[in-house]
């Protein structure tokens, strides 16, 4: 018979009961055979996967990460020799910076962080509208000649919806969606290419609704102004 | 979803009627994908990574470090090791990420790759401490970690295929259900189930095989 269709071959692979033809035809075709014993390796392992297999790690150790690595900024910076003839106080304003950065935390400190020409075109604090509580920070990168936007905020309400990072223009008259935030109150996304940050300043996150609107709920939760 | 979903039933109803072409019915070729959307939000990150800052970093950490995690927990069976493991790789992550390369592999596995470097690690200080007159440990009780990181891997895109296949492959792989009887069950035509079991099927293969191939 001709080769098993991929559709038939998943079918089989989880467990339904293949057709005379197509049984013979698994045993005697080489190609068919492998494929479906990929897949069925597939389905052997997911029926092994327990409910609580993928869990995240305690808070503590992402503020342990945080920490490690603003001391290594702060340290590779002091330990660095000192050439002669060095720009006076370059060194202890690393340091500063760093020390700062470290309590900062969040694209402050990764601004201040930076050893390599920063690549951070601005950045902002975004500051909580309403009754919100929560706070973070807005940064545009320049990632490969890609502009991205770079967000991290704290605190954010609890949501049966989803949040949506956008830019607005300075009159929140007109706005661009540019994507949803992460389970970790995080998200990098890419801007549309010819948008401009001085059209659309202000980086604005909205609680949404799953009510297949693609439009802004008018629910905003923290916004701030990047700097022209 | 729901609307490509209606259209395709539609049209199954009217090819079974015998109907001729239904130009007025607008098929889309394929019911939308949201995990091709995270893809390539992932895709993105891991762009990102080897040169982006803190903030980058901590969007990696929050897409992957449940891989690093579990994957350090079932082989160590100890959850403040595999918290240990998780920092020392996520601090070693971002120390080396410039040699990180997207072209060259996946970000995932790269991790994992650190992970499992640190997992033999411990396991090996372990072997150390112990009474050294004891016959070297089989590590019958540790599931060897390449086990565990393909459950891991697993895992982590039964979590992302969407809806309605998440749902659909939760029935075909623990309730053992035909796709017949799924199809019954979710009112879904045979055919969308079957269509979605193959590319979840696929997909899920061709991940893995992406993100293990970087062991």
């Amino acid at each position: 018979m001709a080769h098993c269709d991929a559709q038939t071959l998943s079918l089989i692979a989880i467990g339904e009961e293949p057709s005379a033809d197509e049984a013979l035809h698994l045993v005697t075709c080489d190609a068919c055979r492998r494929e479906w014993e990929s897949l069925r390796a597939v389905v052997d392992v997911a029926r092994d996967v327990d409910d609580d297999e993928l869990m995240p790690p305690p808070a503590h150790v992402w503020a342990a990460i945080s920490e490690e690595i603003a001391a290594d900024a702060a340290g590779a910076d002091a330990g660095n020799v000192v050439p002669l003839r060095a720009k006076r106080g370059f060194a202890p304003w690393i340091a500063a910076a760093a020390a700062v950065g470290l309590v900062l935390g969040g694209v402050g400190g990764a601004l201040l962080m930076r050893s390599t020409p920063p690549e951070i075109v601005a950045s902002v604090a975004l500051e909580p509208l309403a009754d919100y509580t929560a706070t973070g920070n807005a940064a545009l990168e320049v990632v490969d000649g890609t502009e991205m936007l770079a967000v991290d905020v704290t605190g954010l309400p609890a949501t049966d919806g989803y949040f949506e990072v956008w830019l607005l223009a300075p009159d929140a008259s007109s706005m661009i969606a540019l994507g949803t935030l992460g389970p970790g109150e995080t998200a990098v996304l890419p801007l549309p290419a010819g948008v401009s940050l001085a059209d659309y300043p202000v980086v604005d996150i909205s609680a949404e609704p799953y009510d297949g609107d693609p439009a802004h709920s008018t629910d905003s939760v923290v916004r701030g102004t990047l700097p022209a | 979803m729901n609307g490509a979903s209606i259209v395709r039933l539609d049209v199954e109803r009217m090819a079974r009627r015998g109907g001729g072409p239904i130009m007025s019915v607008v098929e889309p070729l394929e019911p939308a994908d949201p995990a091709r959307d995270a893809d390539a939000a992932d895709a993105r990150l891991a762009a990102a990574f080897p040169t982006g800052g803190e903030p980058t970093f901590a969007a990696v950490y929050d897409r992957w470090s449940p891989l690093v995690y579990s994957t350090a927990r079932r082989v160590l069976l100890d959850s403040h090791e595999a918290a240990d493991v998780t920092q020392e790789v996520f601090v070693s992550a971002w120390r080396s990420r410039a040699s990180f390369d997207p072209a060259r592999g996946s970000l995932p596995g790269w991790l994992l790759t650190i992970t499992r470097r640190r997992v033999a690690d411990h396991l090996e200080r372990r072997t150390r401490q112990a009474d050294p007159t004891d016959t070297p440990a089989e590590d019958s009780a540790h599931a060897p970690v390449d086990e565990a990181v393909d459950r891991i891997l697993i895992a982590d895109e039964l979590g992302r295929l969407g809806e309605p296949p998440a749902t659909i492959m939760r029935l075909a792989f623990y309730e053992q259900m035909t796709h017949a009887e799924i199809a019954e069950a979710l009112q879904l035509p045979l055919g969308t189930v079957k269509s979605h079991v193959r590319r979840s099927l696929q997909r899920l293969r061709d991940r893995w095989e992406v993100d293990r191939g970087a062991l």
